[in-house]
């Protein structure tokens, strides 16, 4: 007895030096800073609209120069006409660690079954708004400018309808305003729900689970027009992307992918192709991703698309794609090679170690400022009946995250183990966003887990690189500059960051700009290309702060 | 992506592996002497090539003596010859647990199963088949097969570079080969071994389509359409051959043919689908995802 005693001892001393011997990139902060939101779902999740909430948004809502966290929660089947049984949240950064749950006041508690969530000026009054996705109506939530919102996604026009996921602002036909775009899922009537375990199509490897995606009937995209009057039209049809054919369209990413300045529009569509839309420039768009080699993979399979990160990973000032999918799936990265993108998973090293996991939120981010993007991704599963059965290869219901660091030669190691629990421990990963919560240019993680708590994960690695952060401030229609480019010029290295609005799974990243610099002191040339195709440039730009640019 | 066997394989495979004699055999020689009439009907109607009439003569044969080693080998790899996967895989399925040290049934499940479409369920079937009987070109080419279609290219190329240890001469090993290779970058040694597969059989559809895809990421994108027109008319079905020709069609700006392969592409994934969907509804769900 006292031999296992001692043993046990051994074993734990042994386990306290791995942890005091490994550095410290993230630590999870979400108990001490305040945060207790609790996304809600069924426990067995025996019907798909259980398992695919919820979004997360970074943004600063008070304009106090910190970023807040709204969490998206879900009802379930049971509670689906209660809307007061899921309470999504909005929490306020106080500056010191903490955040402050001020959802009662906001007004952001009930949204419904919310989904996702992106976030857009959409009034052009310097206040930042809140479009927030579900099951049933939509939320456009207008910034009230104390704190408190007000839901006018009816007078709006862009209430919707269905099942609504991945959202994304954009002004694509560069008039000065922002439209929308929302993409659409799986139609689901509650009181005719599929049936658990009904047929093939609803069993995964033997087991009876939840029905869907395949083998339901998808839903068509939303372009809402923004007419300048406080309302907005929905023109997809018009424009050529409401997607007739039902594909289940979840993640969303604009993005001005042959320099045309005109904005095109990526859709992860799970189970099916994804969309590239090549944006006209006459308000319509044409659907290029067979060609542009971004609809499959390499061999050809579609894929279980959900979440979508852009990034010029290699500083060729292209924005690349990554696309997270199913397990024994892989996850795309498509390099930019100029008139057509590359699937380059297995060349860099992502694909392999993606294999077990459904991927989710995702995005490429500067981790420890080094000049080179870097890539997260949160994984879980939708099947919590896998846990039950036998798996080979793949990995149960609940996953650990990947951290790819970049090697700066077009390849990626995988390191998340090397970070300790925090990045391994298990868990249903949903949306993620990136952001710097302290403004202390390391850049911090937030997650909504399903059915679960959230991760805020602060940024503490020690050994960094110099940083700049760029907060650009557009004319009014557009005051987040929406669409802007920015390039940074240190030394030999140009690095290249976009203005986007809903991105990764159903969340909104910070919208500033964050450059890592590495052991460069200052950026020489700081240039931006405003939405409209106009340019600002700044010199010699110090590093280590906050640049603010006017248009 | 579904990936086919070359009928061959599969052939070799039947004429590799003739109907085993096993210790139940003798009981069911004992049961009835009619078995044994049925036995060499059936392998007299194979010899004809009237599969179907020898599956029925099995069939038969399996009333008579349902625990017969010797009959349920027998009827399982005519099965698998015939492409009647289900019945192959349910019948491999009862003998790899009736025989579970023989590593012939778990390798011809492994098989049938990848001909199925279940890769993580083949794999493990044939590493089962590997740990029983080692050093084995077959169950290591099929193994390879198995972990290139599941995107296992490491492991893929470990157990293709043994199976061709053991045997060199192997076109569908070094096609293999060279696919996973092609699957880790490594284009000059993918490139090089799909040459040599193409030397020998110059319409291999896995070496075509490994050039193909290996000019496509050195932008060669003419020699690539050359390789992938030869790999699909070696295999028509090939919805991953459609589709790296779409692309090459598009990087050499002929969008109608880009086109063309896009909507072939779809129509041979929707018939592997359909394909698919027929075999799960007709196995048991134990078995096939």
């Amino acid at each position: 007895m006292r031999s296992v005693v001692a043993l046990a001892g051994a074993v734990a001393a042994g386990a306290l030096a791995l942890a005091a011997s490994q550095p410290v990139l993230f630590r999870d902060i979400t108990a001490e800073a305040g945060i207790t939101f609790q996304h809600h779902a069924a426990p067995e999740k025996k019907y798909i609209v259980e398992s695919m909430s919820g979004g997360v948004a970074l943004f600063d809502y008070d304009r106090d120069g910190l970023l807040d966290i709204y969490f998206v929660d879900s009802l379930t089947v049971a509670t689906a006409k209660d809307p007061t049984a899921a309470r999504s949240a909005l929490y306020r950064n106080l500056g010191n660690g903490k955040f402050a749950d001020v959802t009662d006041k906001s007004g952001l508690a009930h949204p419904g079954w919310g989904m996702g969530v992106c976030t857009a000026d959409v009034d052009g009054d310097g206040w930042e708004d809140l479009y927030v996705t579900g099951l049933g109506k939509n939320r456009l939530y207008r910034n009230n400018h104390d704190g408190t919102f007000t839901d006018i996604a009816e007078q709006a026009g862009v209430a919707g309808s269905g099942w609504s996921a991945g959202c994304g602002f954009a002004d694509y036909d560069r008039d000065g305003r922002l439209d929308l775009f929302v993409s659409r899922y799986v139609k689901i009537d509650l009181d005719h729900l599929p049936e658990f375990g009904r047929d093939k199509t609803c069993e995964y490897r033997g087991i009876a689970v939840q029905c869907g995606p395949r083998g339901l009937t998808g839903e068509s995209d939303f372009l809402f027009h923004n007419d300048g009057n406080g309302r907005f039209t929905e023109v997809s049809k018009q424009a050529g992307v409401s997607d007739p054919n039902g594909y289940f369209g979840l993640g969303v990413a604009w993005f001005d992918y042959n320099g045309d300045l005109w904005p095109d529009l990526y859709v992860a569509n799970d189970s099916t192709a994804n969309f590239l839309y090549r944006n006209n420039g006459d308000g319509t768009f044409k659907e290029v991703a067979f060609p542009t080699g971004v609809a499959v993979s390499e061999d050809g399979a579609e894929q279980g698309s959900m979440g979508v990160a852009l990034g010029d990973y290699l500083n060729t000032g292209r924005l690349s794609l990554f696309v997270t999918n199913f397990s024994e799936e892989y996850n795309d990265l498509y390099r930019h090679d100029g008139d057509h993108f590359t699937d380059v998973s297995f060349g860099s090293k992502t694909a392999p170690s993606s294999l077990p996991f459904v991927g989710w939120g995702t995005g490429f981010f500067d981790y420890d400022n080094d000049g080179l993007l870097d890539l997260i991704v949160v994984n879980g599963h939708v099947y919590p009946q896998l846990d039950k059965v036998r798996l080979g290869a793949s990995a149960g219901y609940r996953q650990r995250k990947l951290l790819y660091h970049n090697r700066g030669d077009g390849t990626f190691d995988e390191v998340a183990a090397q970070y300790g629990r925090v990045m391994i421990d298990e868990r249903v990963g949903r949306g993620l966003a990136v952001g710097d919560l302290d403004n202390d240019g390391r850049l911090d993680i937030v997650i909504n887990n399903l059915d679960g708590v959230p991760e805020v994960l602060h940024n503490e690695l020690a050994d960094r690189g110099n940083w700049l952060l760029v907060k650009l401030t557009g004319p009014r229609g557009n005051t987040d500059a929406i669409g802007a480019v920015v390039t940074a010029r240190a030394g030999a290295v140009t690095e290249t960051r976009v203005v986007q609005s809903g991105t990764s799974y159903i969340s909104q990243n910070d919208m500033r700009l964050h450059f890592g610099l590495g052991s460069a002191a200052q950026v020489e040339l700081l240039d931006v290309r405003w939405p409209d195709g106009t340019t600002s440039k700044m010199t010699n730009v110090k590093a280590n702060q906050i640049v603010a640019i006017k248009r | 992506m579904r990936r086919r066997l070359a009928p061959a394989l599969l052939l070799s495979i039947a004429v590799a592996h003739p109907v085993g004699a096993g210790v139940s055999a003798q009981a069911a020689d004992a049961a009835t002497p009619s078995v044994r009439e049925l036995l060499q009907t059936a392998r007299g109607q194979m010899q004809r090539g009237d599969r179907s009439g020898a599956l029925e003569s099995l069939g038969r044969a399996r009333v008579l003596a349902p625990n017969s080693e010797e009959v349920l080998s027998a009827f399982a790899q005519v099965a698998l010859a015939a492409r009647m996967l289900a019945p192959a895989i349910a019948t491999l399925d009862a003998l790899t647990r009736m025989c579970s040290t023989v590593s012939q049934y778990h390798y011809l499940l492994g098989v049938a199963l990848m001909e199925g479409g279940d890769m993580p369920a083949a794999i493990e079937s044939l590493q089962q088949a590997d740990r029983l009987e080692p050093e084995r070109s077959l169950t290591l080419m099929a193994l390879g097969l198995a972990e290139n279609n599941r995107k296992q290219y490491a492991d893929a190329k470990r157990a293709l570079v043994h199976a061709l240890d053991l045997e060199p001469e192997n076109i569908d090993a070094l096609a293999a080969l060279a696919e996973a290779e092609a699957g880790l970058d490594e284009l000059a040694p993918a490139e090089d071994h799909a040459r040599r597969a193409l030397r020998r059989a110059v319409a291999h559809p896995t070496a075509n389509l490994v050039m193909g895809i290996v000019s496509m990421k050195r932008e060669r994108y003419a020699e690539a359409r050359e390789a992938l027109d030869k790999a699909i008319a070696a295999n028509p079905d090939s919805p991953a051959a459609h589709y790296q020709l779409s692309l090459a069609y598009a990087r050499l700006g002929d969008e109608a043919n880009a086109k063309r392969h896009v909507q072939l592409y779809q129509q041979k994934l929707r018939e592997a689908e359909e394909r698919m969907k027929t075999l799960r509804a007709a196995t048991s769900s134990e078995r096939l995802r």
